[in-house]
């Protein structure tokens, strides 16, 4: 089974990522930006589940810390932020699809598949 | 004695649709329909707000509390009552198979979350139909006396800019308030870009 690193300091957000496509990847969890980052330089992941506002540190810290470490791989951020602005600086850090919450599952699903295609992993 | 605010439908239209944005979210995290209502808006002197506010008496509420920073700033707050808060984040968790000894933290965590999706979701409209940036801050889960909610005012008259409405989820019987604190400054920059739009 392929396995996701699932980043969020939310342990709600957590399980329902977990809910929504436990059965689909083994989920591996980090509780902010700096332990994702620990987990992405020990192991390898078939996709990142990434969650922006988060205290140590954010989403965008590690989308720009894996740009300069050069790790590629898909990457779904999961944000409340509805702002346009958001969405650019995703994109200009790397990330491929900017999915709002809540989750359901055919949104999450779709995500992925997204974010498969753009990293040419689908 | 509060004091009509100058581009009040513009605001109100603005920030109407922010909740109509958060209703829409909080009704589909609970697949139940969400009503907004009694909404105000107002400048104010903080010792008026407790009057405003209802929240004379030193009852306990529950508060899930967000700054942001940008183009406006402030703190917006989603404001239980205590069993009305328990309702809420143990309708969110249920089927999660969450299991632990301290419901207290995982009902703590899912309030933030769900204060973290509404509030953006009203600022985020706002702040995309105003053409301006926002920073959030951390959300916060707190149980507080309801009048330490009065903000410390930034301008240095007391002055603070209200924004409040009343939610309702009738499936569950959970009622709360939405409530923004704005800085008067941050009303001169939104009446600013809103007089910007209005005749762009």
């Amino acid at each position: 089974m392929p396995i996701a690193l699932v980043v969020d300091d939310s342990p709600i957000s957590q399980a329902i990522v977990a809910k929504l496509v436990g059965g689909d990847y083994t989920i591996v969890e980090a509780m902010n930006g700096a332990e994702a980052l620990e987990f992405l330089s020990r192991e390898c992941f078939d996709l990142l589940l990434l969650d922006l506002l988060m205290p140590v540190m954010d989403g965008a810290a590690v989308l720009a810390a894996m740009k300069d470490r050069g790790i590629h791989l898909p990457v779904v951020v999961m944000t409340a932020d509805l702002q346009e602005r958001t969405r650019d600086i995703v994109a200009a850090l790397g990330g491929h699809v900017v999915l709002n919450k809540p989750l359901t599952r055919a949104k999450l699903l779709a995500a992925i598949a997204e974010a498969n295609a753009a990293a040419g992993t689908a | 004695m509060k004091d009509e605010l100058p581009d009040l439908t513009l605001l109100a239209d603005i920030v109407a649709k922010g909740l109509g944005k958060a209703a829409a979210v909080l009704g589909e995290m609970l697949e139940s329909p969400v009503s907004i209502m009694d909404r105000e808006y107002c400048v104010l002197h903080v010792s008026e707000l407790p009057l405003a506010l209802g929240i004379e008496k030193g009852e306990y509420v529950r508060v899930i509390e967000m700054g942001f920073s940008g183009g406006f700033e402030g703190t917006a707050h989603l404001v239980f009552m205590p069993t009305d808060a328990e309702r809420l984040a143990d309708r969110v968790t249920v089927g999660l198979g969450l299991v632990s000894d301290d419901i207290e933290s995982i009902r703590r965590g899912t309030l933030s979350e769900i204060g973290n999706i509404v509030i953006n979701a009203i600022l985020g409209t706002m702040a995309n139909d105003l053409g301006m940036e926002l920073t959030y801050m951390v959300p916060l889960c707190l149980r507080v006396v309801a009048r330490d909610l009065v903000p410390i005012p930034t301008d240095g008259k007391g002055t603070v800019v209200l924004i409040r409405a009343r939610f309702s989820v009738a499936a569950i019987e959970v009622d709360g308030d939405i409530i923004f604190f704005l800085s008067l400054s941050s009303l001169e920059r939104l009446a600013l870009s809103m007089q910007g739009l209005a005749h762009g």
